[in-house]
């Protein structure tokens, strides 16, 4: 066996051992009833809205704290959904299998969408907006885009698996 | 995932796997580790939420020693008979 093949074989012992652990784990059962689910997918909208604002109303130390909240929030929502988006196949049954595939038709239909509004008001603030302002790409500016981006494609498909989740206590 | 499992024509697929399990005296746990699904799987298949695929089914149906025509069918089911229980 090469090299290469034990450490992919190693690799996909430990990722077999940790999703065993998450999908068997009843510690955060509570975020994983209906109403927490709810406000999971609730808070990391907000903390996605917020932590461009943030960046560009209020400086790089408001944004890296803002961005860090917001990390917080992406790591319980995975947990909230078991991270079943992101495990391999042969580690999910056929049921969460099929969802997870499915979950992954809305998380496109939902970033296309957001991309798509804030492309087209972007465009058309440029277009019909006063010629006097000028968009300046400062490094607070590129980074509320790239963060607010980088939160829609991470965080994307676990928020529809949470909107389509039942609870924990009736499953 | 939440949505009754429908056939092509729209119709509801029913089944009778929670009151075979309890039958057999099967916790939910011990009945998906039987079948190897995820506990919760087993909660979508007894409320008709999720329509298992064909091996699935026939794992379901040797492990409660019922035909898969006795576990799932697009009429309402009635409660077990354990006459019709084969041995297995």
């Amino acid at each position: 066996m090469s090299r290469w093949s034990q450490a992919t074989e190693r690799n996909r012992a430990a990722v077999a051992k940790n999703a065993e652990r998450i999908l068997a784990d009843t510690t955060y059962d509570r975020l994983r009833s209906r109403p927490g689910l709810i406000a999971m997918v609730a808070t990391y909208v907000v903390t996605t809205v917020a932590m461009p604002v943030f960046w560009l109303a209020a400086g790089t130390l408001a944004g890296v704290v803002s961005t860090a909240a917001w990390f917080v929030v992406y790591l319980f929502l995975r947990v909230a959904v078991r991270s079943q988006a992101d495990l391999p196949d042969d580690v999910l049954d056929e049921r969460m299998r099929s969802e997870r595939d499915s979950v992954y038709v809305g998380a496109f239909r939902l970033v296309s969408t957001v991309v798509f509004l804030a492309a087209n008001a972007a465009f058309l603030a440029v277009a019909f907006g006063d010629e006097n302002d000028s968009i300046t790409f400062d490094y607070e500016a590129v980074s509320a885009i790239y963060w607010a981006l980088l939160s829609l494609l991470l965080g994307a498909p676990s928020l529809i698996l949470a909107l389509r989740m039942r609870s924990t206590d009736g499953g | 995932m939440g949505r009754k499992p429908r056939t092509a024509d729209g119709e509801r697929v029913f089944n009778r796997i929670a009151a075979a399990r309890e039958e057999q005296g099967l916790s939910r746990q011990g009945f998906a580790a039987a079948i190897g699904v995820h506990y919760q799987t087993v909660g979508y298949l007894e409320r008709g939420e999720y329509s298992p695929s064909l091996v699935l089914a026939l794992r379901i149906s040797r492990l409660l020693g019922l035909p898969v025509e006795a576990l799932f069918s697009l009429e309402p089911l009635p409660e077990p008979d354990s006459a019709e229980r084969r041995t297995s």
